[in-house]
This record gives structure tokens, C-alpha cells and sequence, in this order.
């Protein structure tokens, strides 16, 4: 096809696009090119959005018009060529001569009369996928190791605040204990006190994670494609997750300092001055 | 660990009925603080008997061992040896929780430095030991009321302790 400078394709969408054919574009564009001129086929999928280039939207026919090849990207199949015209079989005739370019190789092309057809996507070799496999591996190893330092950094941190919170009120404990206090109700204080600090804790540093991972995918893709590859039931299904796991890993870290305030003689909790 | 209550208090119930009126009684209490290999004698035995209606004050020179002495008959602390009784009963055997009952039901304390907790209004301090001791909140909230009107406070109920005179 050669360098994509100062060129028009003709984007065929035929639904959602992956993150591949996003990139693909992406890469495109910083190559120079000049224009997107998308079609619609049997997708309610708005037009995605990218920024730094010319877009515009065409019918079907007119696609290839000024363009230098045809690119075929989205979840769905491309129409039947009988369909009634204006349809693909017109488009075909129009591009004569031009590339068709496939991004999905489920997406069939039967027949493209005068148009030579080229399909990006590509079956993948045993050693190419051993190591994408071996590279996966690696990586949920090196994330498992990330998150479980983290949680028991996590531990620390509570188990150390609430010991700093448990001798901050050694005076009240003592006063506590006097009144009759039971040794399970000072420990389920601190239990309470623990685990709503990690159910806040959770909540919060889960929006903020969310907020960072999002800015740093848009950053990276550009901000218009960002809410489009998202997942909003397993972005949900997390921020719940982690609420839990916060309360969960406190009230883990609340152990001790709990344990260590309601043991306390209450003549040696009377006696300490703060 | 559930306190039986009634069991308890039956048993401090028989004990009290005895021919004797001695409501606290310590019998050659001793304690010993380690700070390393120092040791400080804070009670070298102390003995005394109190009857039910005394009036008393335990006065001495600074380290005299007095809040050493209040801190073992009131509970708050372990004798190295010797014994307190409380109503008949040696406070050595009771466990934590039994410790709570008995200074929830049978001690007032009075500080020197008062102890409220600063945090809570005057009306929860003054509701947080009959929450230990079991009143239902409406019951010691209204009985907090009373006893803030009787001496006075009824009016500030709802004030920090910071935001009172210190008088």
C-alpha cells in the first residue's frame, strides 16, 4: 500500500473495534495520513473519534471516492453483495483496482471483483505463541509479587496506624475499663475503627487506580477511545472488590492492636500520660 | 466469654448476707514494680479491713504507695502477693471479664484528673457506664438527664468537657 502520507482511507466499520484495529489507526495517523472517510454497515457503534485527523463520514458507495485503499474493521459481517443497491457490489465497482484491507479474518470477503484483498490479520506461529504465552506468565508473576508486597505493606501500615490510634487512648481504655468496660468491647472498637478506615481506604484508592489507569491508557491511545474499550461491569465488579479486600486486610491488621488494648491492665493504661 | 450475671451476683449476694459487714478487705498485699534488675517496693503487706458505711482517707507522703494501694482494691491491678476481698470475694480468682462486672457494679472511681473522654458529650460520658452495665439507651439517657440536672449541668448536656469550667 505504501506510507500512509497525505493519503485517504476508506474505513469500512461494521461494528465495535478492537484494540488492535484501534491501534492499527492509530499507527496510521502518526504515519501522516490525511483523511478517515467512514461507512457505516449494520452497526449502531458511533464513529469513533480520533484526534489529529480529518474525518468525515460517507455512504456506502461513496467510501472509496479520493481514497487509496478500503479498510474493513468492526465486529460484524460485511453485508451480502446482492443487497440492494446502494451497496457493496457498488462500492466494488467504484474502487476497481484499489486494496481491500481486512482486518479480521472471520470478516469474509466471498468476492471482490477488481479489487485485490489483503488480510492483516495472521495466523500466529507455535514458537511466536509459546512466548506470548511464556510472556503472560511472566507478567502474572511479576503482578501477583506486586500485589502481595502491597498487601502486606498494606497490613503494616493499618496494624502501625491503629497501634498509634490504640496508644493515643490508652487514658480512654483505662477510663473505659474502670467503668466496666468488657475486653470484647474495647476490641471491637478498634475493630469497627479498622475496618472502616480500609472500607474508605478501599473505595477511595480503588477511584483513584481507576482514574490513573484510565489516564494513562489515554495518554497512550488518546482520550476519545478511553470510555469506548472500557468495561464498566468488571470496573463495578473491582471497585468492590476492593472495597472488600480493604476491609478484610484492616480488620486482619487490627488483630494485634486490638488484642494489645483490651489486654491492658487498666492501672497501667490509668497511669500513662499523653 | 458471657458474664452469668445472676449466678455472680447471687454469689455476691450470699456473701454480703454473712455475719461479717467487711466490704473490702486486704490481707498482706505486697507489690513489687521490676524495672530491669531494679526492684521498687511499692507495699511492703499491707492489711485493712473497710465496713459497709465507713468514711475514709488514706493519706501519706508522695510514694507512699497510696495509688498503688487504690489500684489493688480497686481492681486495676494484680497484688504480687496477698489477698483482696471484695464482699467475700477474692478478686485474684475472677477473670477479666468477671474484673469488668465488679467494677462496673460494686466501684466508683473517681479520678483526679476527671477522665472524661473528651470526645463525647457530656450526656455519653455519663451514659457510657450504664450502656456497660446493660440499661437500654432510652432508660440511661433519661436517667444521665437526671442525674445531669441534679447536680446542676442539665443545661450544658449536650457540651464537650472542654467546653465546661474545670471547677
Amino acid at each position: 500500500m505504501g506510507p500512509p502520507l497525505d493519503r485517504t482511507i476508506g474505513v469500512i466499520q461494521t461494528g465495535a473495534l478492537d484494540e488492535a484495529e484501534v491501534r492499527l489507526i492509530r499507527y496510521l495517523i502518526e504515519g501522516g495520513l490525511q483523511k478517515l472517510q467512514w461507512t457505516q454497515v449494520s452497526s449502531e457503534t458511533p464513529v469513533p473519534q480520533f484526534p489529529g485527523i480529518d474525518e468525515s463520514v460517507a455512504p456506502l458507495d461513496a467510501v472509496a471516492r479520493d481514497a487509496s485503499c478500503l479498510l474493513v474493521v468492526g465486529s460484524g459481517p460485511l453485508p451480502e453483495m446482492t443487497a440492494k443497491p446502494p451497496g457493496l457490489a457498488q462500492l466494488f465497482e467504484g474502487a476497481a483496482g484499489k486494496v481491500l484491507a481486512l482486518t479480521r479474518s472471520e470478516a469474509h470477503v466471498s468476492a471482490a471483483p477488481g479489487l485485490s484483498i489483503v488480510e492483516l490479520a495472521r495466523e500466529l506461529s507455535p514458537e511466536e505463541i509459546a512466548k506470548m504465552d511464556e510472556d503472560r506468565r511472566n507478567a502474572r508473576f511479576r503482578t501477583n509479587w506486586i500485589v502481595l508486597i502491597s498487601l502486606v505493606v498494606t497490613i503494616a501500615g493499618i496494624a502501625n496506624a491503629m497501634l498509634m490510634s490504640v496508644t493515643e487512648r490508652f487514658r480512654e481504655i483505662g477510663t473505659m475499663k474502670c467503668l466496666g468496660a468488657l475486653s470484647g468491647f474495647i476490641r471491637w472498637v478498634f475493630f469497627v475503627e479498622s475496618s472502616l478506615m480500609g472500607a474508605v481506604g478501599g473505595a477511595v484508592g480503588a477511584c483513584l487506580g481507576a482514574l490513573f489507569s484510565m489516564a494513562v491508557y489515554g495518554f497512550t491511545y488518546g482520550f476519545g477511545t478511553v470510555l469506548i474499550s472500557m468495561d464498566f461491569v468488571r470496573l463495578t465488579v473491582f471497585l468492590l472488590l476492593s472495597v472488600i479486600a480493604g476491609v478484610v486486610l484492616s480488620i486482619i491488621a487490627a488483630i494485634y492492636p486490638a488484642s494489645v488494648a483490651s489486654s491492658m491492665v487498666p492501672a497501667h493504661a490509668l497511669r500513662t500520660n499523653v | 466469654m458471657i458474664v452469668d450475671r445472676e449466678k455472680l451476683q447471687a454469689l455476691f449476694q450470699a456473701a454480703a448476707d454473712e455475719a461479717t459487714r467487711c466490704v473490702i478487705r486486704a490481707v498482706n498485699v505486697k507489690k513489687v514494680y521490676r524495672m530491669g534488675s531494679q526492684e521498687t517496693h511499692a507495699l511492703r503487706g499491707a492489711t485493712l479491713d473497710i465496713y459497709r458505711g465507713e468514711y475514709l482517707s488514706i493519706m501519706g507522703p508522695s510514694g507512699s504507695g497510696k495509688t498503688t494501694l487504690f489500684n489493688m482494691i480497686g481492681a486495676l491491678q494484680k497484688p504480687t502477693s496477698g489477698k483482696v476481698y471484695i464482699d467475700q470475694v477474692d478478686i485474684a480468682q475472677l477473670d477479666t471479664d468477671e474484673l469488668a462486672w465488679l467494677r462496673c457494679h460494686k466501684i466508683g472511681y473517681v479520678f483526679q484528673t476527671f477522665n472524661l473522654i473528651q470526645v463525647m458529650t457530656c450526656l455519653e460520658n455519663v451514659t457510657l457506664p450504664m450502656a456497660f452495665a446493660g440499661l437500654d439507651s432510652d432508660a440511661a439517657r433519661d436517667k444521665a438527664v437526671r442525674i445531669l440536672k441534679l447536680v446542676g449541668l442539665g443545661h450544658r448536656a449536650l457540651h464537650k468537657p472542654a467546653e465546661l469550667s474545670g471547677g
